[in-house]
Order: structure tokens, then sequence, then C-alpha cells
């Protein structure tokens, strides 16, 4: 992630370059279908959620607020909405996908954070990467079912048998952890 | 939620949107009045940001490029980014240029003919007058589209609703086995044939078995991909269903006397059953390590 060249990247995808898209997709298409595939498991579904987002960055770049956002963050938290949008609508259609990926309940209104507020820096995604791999297994299975699965704490309850309070305390206490490395 | 204490520990949750819809409204509230939440929030969304790119990038198929661009950029751009477009600033003064003086139409309405520039003009008129109600048309298309998605997305919630019932089981099994406090997690790698293939496994002694994979290679017609832990000896844990797309999931209990998992595999067998000893080679493979921590 090179922060000052993604911001003049968006600023000439605003313009309207598409060689500028083009550029913003070469360095970012890895983790938009990765995290796609993360969700919704079907390759066919994954890349519709690649097309969802790189459309968005088209129409949107105007919109982009460097001081608020850092492309990266706006990006893939962009990918990670449409691709809960997806695992949700798909669930129309299951018997398309019966795969364990798509098994989670998913959320029935968007409740994903504004993507254009979030910073993140590379250093601080490596860290994040580190720590989650580090997180005790039945702390990171619950932040897993949250992020990457659209779940709230009582779906994440009713559907484990986890009581909520210890739901919401594993929640609480992984994302703190998380958090510790940011710093780090 | 009342005390800011209760607040502070829902910020970490709502980055992940994993508040309910009652708690989140209540934090909202609360967000708008409270800077340390606000700073709270912003350090928790970069978590989330950081576990979005967290994933393993995956490789994009060579043409996936060219349809994603070719369709992005067919959508109209939002209006900040069209203002930010230089403009033709010549356009203003060259048709102010052409505007009508008095001697010209008094000596048109005289001689009962029209100058070529207002002939020209109204030609202009009346073609953006096309224009427009063309632009009218194709909103007006558009707000219909809108209205027909959230109709079908209406429909869709209705319906997964309806499914979310009959997945609530098998996904309670899963989930179940994952969280139990003697879960093994075994990675399992490809091997032979099916070397780009990926698979992952938990086992849990008391709660049974949950597997999935990717990339597994389309078989010859007749045979079937079939699971086995070893333990040691093979035991057969059931054929799977193999999406077209190469992935595969299962969730079994698994025999209360098992000795011990040392390994999990797949093999590809005859179909439709399966064998009841695998064939070699073993395509797909991942020892047991070690029990999770809690």
């Amino acid at each position: 992630m090179n922060a000052e060249a993604d911001r003049q990247l968006i600023q000439a995808v605003a313009e309207g370059s598409t060689e500028a898209l083009g550029r913003l997709y070469d360095r970012y298409v890895g983790i938009v279908l990765g995290l796609a595939r993360r969700v919704v498991s079907r390759l066919e579904d994954a890349e519709e959620v690649v097309q969802d987002v790189f459309t968005q960055v088209w129409r949107d770049a105007g919109r982009y607020r460097p001081e608020k956002a850092s492309v990266a963050g706006w990006i893939v938290m962009l990918a990670r909405t449409r691709a809960i949008d997806r695992l949700r609508s798909r669930r129309a259609r299951p018997d398309e996908d019966r795969g364990l990926e798509t098994g989670a309940l998913a959320p029935l209104a968007a409740r994903t954070a504004d993507p254009e507020t979030v910073t993140i820096e590379a250093h601080q995604a490596i860290a994040i990467k580190r720590t989650l791999a580090t997180l005790p297994e039945n702390q990171r299975v619950l932040i897993e079912l949250a992020f990457y699965k659209g779940l709230t704490h009582s779906e994440i309850a009713g559907e484990t048998g986890v009581p909520l309070g210890t739901v919401k305390t594993r929640i609480r206490t992984a994302m703190e952890t998380l958090r510790g490395a940011l710093a780090s | 939620m009342t005390t800011h204490d209760e607040f502070a520990a829902a910020a970490a949750a709502y980055a992940i949107d994993a508040l309910d819809r009652d708690e989140a409204r209540l934090f909202e509230a609360h967000l708008a009045t409270c800077a340390e939440c606000q700073r709270d929030l912003a350090e928790y969304r970069r978590v989330a940001a950081g576990l979005g790119l967290a994933v393993d990038p995956a490789v994009p198929a060579p043409d996936l490029k060219a349809r994603v661009l070719a369709r992005a950029t067919a959508q109209p751009q939002s209006s900040v980014g069209i203002k930010a477009r230089p403009t033709k600033s010549g356009d203003g003064p060259r048709l102010r240029e052409q505007d009508p003086s008095p001697n010209a139409l008094e000596n048109a309405r005289q001689s009962g003919r029209l100058p070529w520039w207002l002939l020209a003009a109204a030609a202009m008129a009346f073609l953006a007058t096309g224009f427009y109600a063309w632009s009218l048309r194709t909103q007006l298309a558009a707000v219909r589209d809108t209205a027909n998605l959230a109709a079908t997305e209406a429909r869709d919630t209705r319906a997964a609703m309806a499914n979310m019932r009959l997945d609530a089981a098998r996904l309670s099994r899963a989930v179940d086995v994952i969280s139990s406090p003697d879960v093994v997690r075994v990675e399992l790698a490809g091997q032979a044939t099916a070397k780009s293939a990926t698979g992952r496994a938990y086992w849990s002694r008391t709660r049974g078995l949950v597997f999935s994979a990717s990339l597994l290679p389309a078989l010859p017609a007749g045979r079937v991909y079939q699971l086995w832990v070893l333990a040691p000896t093979p035991v057969s844990v059931g054929v799977l269903s193999v999406n077209p797309d190469g992935s595969t999931s299962l969730t079994t209990t698994l025999a209360s006397n098992l000795p011990p998992v040392a390994a999990v595999a797949v093999t590809a067998e005859p179909g439709p059953a399966g064998s009841a000893a695998p064939t070699m080679p073993i395509l797909l493979v991942g020892a047991v390590k070690g029990t999770a921590g809690n």
C-alpha cells in the first residue's frame, strides 16, 4: 500500500481515467477477491463482488475524501460490505451453494461500518494479520463469524450455543487485543 | 446500555457490525455526543479494515480485469467527479455570438425567410429538448429499476429467512464442533493430481468433524472424492459433494469409540458410494498436530 500513489490514482479515476482504475484494480484485486471468497466462497459470486467494488470506486471516486480514509481502508471495507450483501442474497438460492462457508446466518439489514471513515497503514494491516493468527481459537472463531459472516452477538450466541455474555466478552477481548496490535 | 463504560465496550462490536440493531441504535445516539467513543471507534474500524486485509490474496482469472473495467466505466460517475473534469470554456461565448440581433429578425420577417443561423439554432433547441426528454425517460427507467430491485430484494429477504431456519441446524452442528473445548484444526495440502487443492478440518473427539476444501480438480466420470480419518487405520467419513468450482464441505459426527485421529485425508474412489478402503494416491492430507488453545 502506497498511500500517496493511491490518492493520486483515485483523483485520476474521479477525473474519468480508465487507466487509473485499471492500476487500482491491479493493486487491490487480490485482496478484494480473497476477502470476497472468504465471505461468499463461490468464485462467481466473489467475481461479482470484485465487479461491484470497482464499479463503486469508479462511480464514487469524486466523493472520496483522503483526509477521512485511506484508499486501502475504503476499498477493503467496500469489499466486505458488498460481499456480505451478496452472501445475504445468495441465501435466497441455497440450492446453488451448500458450502460451509455460506452456512452462517446473514444479517437482514446492512449494518456495516461507513467505509469512508476507515484509515489503515500497511504496517498496521500486517500487525492485525499476525495477531489474529495468535488469538485463542474460541475468540478467533467468534471474530470470524462476526466479520466474515456478518453475524451479530445474539445470532452467534443463538447458533453456537455459547452464552451471549461470553460471546460479547470474547469478541471484545479479541478486538482489544487486535487494537493493541495497531500500536505495535 | 446506559453508562459510558457499557458504550465503550460496544464500540469494538459496532466496528465489526456485531451489535444487534437496538444496541447499535443506542450506541449511535451516544456516539454523536462522545468524543472518547468516536476515537475508540476510529481505532476499532482500523482493526476491522485490518481483518479485511488479513485474508490471503486470491489470484483473479486473466480476463476478469477487462470485464470489470468495461462494466465499471460504463456507469456514470458521481457529480463531484464530473465537476472535476475540465470543461470547454469556449462553448458559452460562441453561443452568445449567435444571439439574433433585432435587425436580423426584422429583416427575416420582411423577407419571409429565416436566416441559416436561426434555423440552426432552432434545430439545436429541438435536439436539446429531445435530449432532455430522453434523459428524463432514462431517469424514470432507473427509478423503475430501483423500485423493482427493492421488491426483488424484499422477496429475497423473505426467502432467505425461510432458508435460514433450514440451515440453522447444520450450522449449529458445525459451530458446535468448531467451538468445542477439545477442537483441533487440521490443515490439508493437495497432493499428486490435486496439488493446488487446499482443505481444512476441525476435529473434536467429543463432537465430530467439520471439513471444507477448495480447488479440487474435476474427476473422471464415475469417480467421487471420499473423506477419511486415519485413526490410525483409515475410516471412511463419507463421499464428498463437490461444487462446480471445486469447493466442498461436510459436517458429521464420528463414532464415540473411534481411536484418536492422527490425520485427515481425501482420495478419489469409484462412485457413487465410494470404497471400503482408500485407493492410492492420497489427493489431500493433513496431520493432526496438537490441541488448539482456548
